[in-house]
């Protein structure tokens, strides 16, 4: 534990004394507060295009650009939420809730800035979660072997599925599988045979994810935009905008608890930030005595769901590096910008490269900074990036999509995957199906694939040690309950069993976010 | 303000582009006059990605050219290396990778090119290492291959997947000894390493340079190396060559290099063959990454390079014949059998 | 909480779709999981010599995937049923909405600028050269008909014109709609020369 406190020290000393670091951070953090705050370039848009772009760079500069976009897009969100009413990146959806109003109530300034005090606390309680729990969780990680491993794609699959399709579960898990099938084609791990790629010798190799992401997160992005009309022009603010220090300390239990909160949904895969926003602001409604002003302007609520969305970020890193398992969408860019530029996450990354977990912790901290920094002075300027006319925008976005697609491996069939997958997006969102778990589907497809094949191999066809390991079995469990919640009959009958129990339910459920 | 940096900016910028200017000419009888491009058709941070990198700085101080790698990856290696195979030959697009590919992609019918299609250069050679879990109740590898031999078919054995480096190892020993065993696949070498130090899988075949960093840390215990000599990893020591036991196993050495098409213009192979003298064969970056990972540094070319990659490409072709991977003969593509 | 809320394109968030709507999506992923199924069990298996077992061929995991696509396309087809989907008066008008809505033109435009950009330009003609025309294209047609309402707004160069003529002159949706050619032009050969200097200058790195 000391020798990690040294080396996560020496880890923001070597980072921030190379001037281009810093330099690097600040560009990429305030780009992602752009992309964050424009309603239609989410976080995973942002870090898929930058992951593409910063390809040629050494490893450590793309990853803290990134690491800086990340954190920057999920706080730079809770701006247009506050201000439009429109959260910037899904994650910001619980923000919307209590900012809006309490904007339209004249305190424009003071909202933001307590959502950046929440923003920059929820970022660090997930980074000091990150120091710690990342070297002990690698060191258990060698306890995940293939039958883990499989069940945890299932698992981030169904419950991402399930999470981001609230109201009709089935359509996340169509979309998941969608996802899972699409990563089947190409050369299979085991027998290297090409699936579906019926002689194209292009496909053999399947489909590369980058390209995929900036086709479902980009282009569909864009055809979604552009039909739907201008978005209002943004309030300015009048009061000030530095939060006092009390009032901020004021809310420690809900900064606390929203953090931990927050960096716990990050971690649990296919989960992420939004969730991360979501039971936080149920957590502090739960706790809050002023319980009526939630939803019309409670700043408990502001405060809590910026905290949990950014403290997930971290959160969500922490299965990145340890597991090589991305717990959200940005997260599954941000595992594949890793691997691309060398660098091995997983149970071994203590031993192969032990100084990075630190120097992850490192970026994330200075990225920290710099939301606090950008999120208080540059309150004002920042406000103009809402008025960028879309129509002038969006060609720029389009041609970063064709040559981010491009980037990645220097093929022109990249670009017709991009296009492809772009339409395919844009009619599923047409379709009310949630992109979020067809990305993680993409991604966990060949890790299911060849964990479940290689478990099956290991055991000699047996499925024993897929239901009775420790941890398969909890696993396996979890996913069979969130497959129960997400029927109809299920949760009938377990209130109907609860009524008899219980007596009648008080209306404080956690999730009714009216 | 703005200004003011832009300025700082410009001139940096200028006195950097000056600066590289104001060296003095080379005496090259090729002198390129744009960016070379090396494709690497295997994906970023790989085995050959990794080498590559490192042989093209050294290409990129001798000839003051910058070297761009492009990784092409797909096609186990093959959509790349079509893409040099069918660029003009003026020495400006070269390939890369492990010379023995050039000997599958024609009897996997995926590319049809053969070793006299290329003009190699040869910078290092991996040899794979037969490790084991430090726990591991085999004291030597004679006890591994008397556990072949008492459980046939039982024995887990961890590879990168069907006709990696580690699946031919392993197919070869098994030849040579008439045994079974069963071979667990994984989505590379490093995964399959892992999963060794992890104890899900007994035994693992791959490369020395994907097995050093955890023989140093102390959770993989080596047996022996697929080699005629010992190996030598620094901070661990000598490795017992596989010969001890078996001394009839057929080697083929895995070299990784770069190659581009046998037509290009005489003056571009000179200067590369030049570079390769003054830099690649005592190049420092290249000995340290050899010490550290395990592999040989083989700064071959010419018709040397073409025999060594010879060996390796027979040997490769019919392995992948005999385990049943490939469908056409190595025979009917010109390839004869190894004797 | 999904990602079309913040995009603000629809009324509910992933919210259900109407039953008609369902029965076509059922079908089609019934027909899908059919499909993946079908051609699962064409890939090798036993027969070959290098799979030993039913789980070791390549066509096993396809497999179950499209099984359970089969199945969840045949739920959401019973469920449509249930509710009514096989009322299918006005169905073929719902299907056509999805196409339709909101603006059917603008879709359609974006669509066959970004295709024909990314599929006719890129890779026949020179990076700069393919993405002048598609920026300086896409700007104009998406800003055409903002000119109008842009000229309605009083400035100082109309407002001088009305002073000087007594009346408010025409061209000022003329001179709107010049300023919008000067100015996308401009962006557009920015925008190609930036991305190309940017990534072949710098990064060094191919264009298509």
């Amino acid at each position: 534990m000391l020798e990690g406190i040294v080396q996560l020290f020496e880890g923001v000393i070597t980072l921030s004394s190379d001037g281009w670091n810093l330099f690097h951070i600040a560009w990429a953090t305030l780009l992602g507060i752009c992309v964050g705050m424009l309603p239609g370039l989410t976080a995973t848009l942002g870090l898929t295009l930058m992951a593409t772009l910063t390809f040629h760079m050494p490893a450590g500069q793309a990853i803290l650009i990134l690491i800086g976009m990340y954190v920057g897009a999920i706080f730079g969100g809770s701006r247009s939420a506050i201000l439009l009413n429109i959260p910037g990146t899904p994650a910001n959806a619980a923000v919307a809730l209590d900012g809006f109003p309490l904007a339209r109530a004249g305190n424009v300034g003071r909202a933001m800035g307590i959502a950046t005090a929440g923003a920059v606390f929820g970022t660090l309680i997930g980074m000091l979660c990150l120091a710690f729990f990342a070297p002990v969780l690698a060191d258990q990680a060698l306890k995940f072997q293939s039958y883990e491993f499989f069940w945890l794609a299932v698992l981030g699959v169904v419950v991402s599925g399930r999470l981001t399709a609230s109201e009709d579960p089935l359509k996340g898990w169509i979309a998941g599988f969608i996802g899972l099938l699409v990563a089947m084609v190409g050369q299979d791990v085991l027998q290297a045979y090409p699936r579906f790629a019926y002689g194209y010798g292009q496909m053999r190799g399947g489909f590369d994810l980058l390209p995929v992401l900036v086709g479902v997160f980009g282009f569909s992005e864009l055809l979604t935009v552009m039909k739907t009309p201008v978005y209002p022009s943004a309030q300015t603010t009048k009061d000030r905008v530095i939060p006092k220090i009390r009032e901020v300390l004021g809310y420690w239990k809900n900064i606390a608890g929203s953090g931990i909160i927050g960096t716990f949904m990050g971690i649990i895969p296919g989960v992420g930030e939004d969730m991360g926003a979501w039971v936080s602001y149920a957590y502090a409604r739960a706790i809050s005595k002023k319980r009526a002003l939630f939803g019309k302007g409670s700043w408990e609520g502001l405060i809590s769901s910026q905290t949990g969305c950014s403290a997930a970020v971290p959160g969500a890193v922490i299965p990145v590096l340890t597991l090589a398992i991305p717990g959200s969408a940005p997260a599954a860019v941000l595992l594949a910008a890793l691997f691309v530029h060398g660098v091995r996450p997983g149970p071994l990354i203590m031993d192969t490269n032990p100084g990075f977990v630190y120097e992850v912790v490192a970026m994330v901290l200075l990225a920290s900074l710099a939301i606090l920094l950008f999120g208080l002075l540059l309150t004002k300027p920042l406000l103009k990036v809402l008025e960028v006319p879309r129509n002038r925008l969006m060609p720029i976005i389009f041609v970063l999509c064709v040559v981010g697609a491009y980037a990645v491996n220097s093929r022109v069939f990249d670009i017709w995957v991009m296009l492809g997958f772009g339409v395919l997006g844009y009619f599923m969102r047409e379709l009310r199906f949630p992109m979020a778990p067809l990305i993680l589907g993409v991604v966990l497809g060949p890790i299911l694939d060849e964990n479940l094949r290689r478990g099956l191999v290991l055991a000699d066809g047996g499925i024993g040690p897929f239901l009775t390991r420790p941890i398969c079995m909890a696993l396996w469990i979890v996913i069979f309950v969130t497959f129960l919640l997400g029927t109809t009959w299920f949760p009938a009958l377990l209130g109907r069993v609860r009524n008899a129990v219980l007596g009648p339910p008080r209306d404080d459920a956690p999730y009714s976010s009216e | 303000m703005k200004k003011a940096a832009f300025a700082i900016a410009f001139a940096a910028t200028a006195a950097l582009i000056v600066g590289c200017e104001a060296r003095e000419p080379l005496d090259y009888s090729w002198e390129p006059d744009r960016p070379i491009e090396i494709i690497v058709p295997w994906a970023a941070g790989g085995a050959t990605d990794q080498v590559i990198r490192l042989v093209a700085s050294e290409i990129e101080d001798a000839l003051r050219m910058s070297v761009v790698v492009v990784n092409t990856p797909g096609g186990t290696g093959s959509i790349g290396t079509a893409e040099a195979l069918e660029a003009d030959p003026d020495g400006y697009t070269w390939t890369s990778g492990s010379a023995s590919a050039l000997g599958y992609y024609p009897v996997l019918e995926m590319l049809d090119t053969s070793l006299d299609d290329w003009h190699l250069f040869l910078a290092v050679a991996n040899v794979p290492l037969i490790s084991v879990h430090p726990d591991s109740e085999y004291e030597d590898f004679g006890d591994f291959l008397a556990d072949l031999e008492a459980r046939p078919g039982q024995v887990s054995v961890a590879t990168a997947g069907t006709a990696s480096t580690g699946h031919k190892v392993i197919e070869l020993i098994c030849q040579a000894t008439d045994n079974e065993y069963n071979h667990v696949s994984y989505d590379g070498g490093n995964p399959a390493v892992t999963s060794v130090v992890a104890g899900e899988s007994s035994v693992t075949t791959q490369l020395a340079s994907e097995q050093a960093d955890m023989i140093r840390g102390g959770r993989l215990r080596p047996l022996a190396a697929f080699s005629s000599e010992p190996l030598e990893i620094e901070g661990h020591g000598e490795i017992p060559p596989i010969t001890e036991w078996l001394p009839d196993v057929h080697m083929a050495t895995d070299y990784f290099g770069i190659w581009t098409r046998h037509d290009v213009p005489d003056e571009v192979i000179e200067t590369m063959q030049e570079v390769w003298d003054e830099y690649v064969v005592d190049s420092e970056i290249i000995r340290d990454y050899a010490m550290e990972r395990g592999a040989v540094v083989t700064p071959y070319y010419g018709q040397e390079a073409h025999d060594r990659a010879w060996e390796s490409v027979r040997t490769d072709a019919w392995i992948l014949y005999d385990i049943g991977y490939a469908e056409i003969s190595p025979d009917e593509v010109g390839i004869p059998r190894p004797e | 909480m999904t990602e079309e809320q913040q995009t603000g394109s629809v009324e509910s968030v992933s919210g259900r779709t109407r039953p008609q709507m369902d029965l076509f999506v059922g079908l089609a992923l019934l027909l899908l999981g059919v499909f993946v199924v079908h051609q699962a069990f064409q890939m090798p298996s036993v027969e070959h010599p290098r799979v030993r077992a039913v789980y070791e061929g390549p066509g096993f995991v396809p497999g179950l995937l499209g099984a359970a696509i089969a199945v969840f396309g045949l739920i959401v087809l019973v469920r449509s049923v249930c509710e009514g989907g096989l009322n299918l008066k006005g169905a073929g008008g719902q299907v056509m909405d999805v196409f339709r809505r909101p603006e059917p033109r603008r879709l359609t435009i974006l669509l066959l600028l970004a295709l024909g950009y990314a599929w006719g330009l890129i890779g026949r003609v020179s990076f700069p050269m393919a993405t002048f025309p598609f920026v300086l294209a896409f700007i104009l047609v998406y800003d055409w008909e903002n000119t109008a309402e842009r000229a309605q707004h009083e400035n100082w160069l109309v407002a001088l014109g009305k002073r000087l003529v007594g009346f408010q002159l025409r061209w000022s949706i003329f001179r709107e709609r010049v300023l919008l050619v000067v100015t996308a032009t401009v962006q557009a050969a920015l925008t190609a020369w930036i991305v190309t200097y940017v990534f072949e200058n710098i990064f060094l790195r191919r264009l298509p």
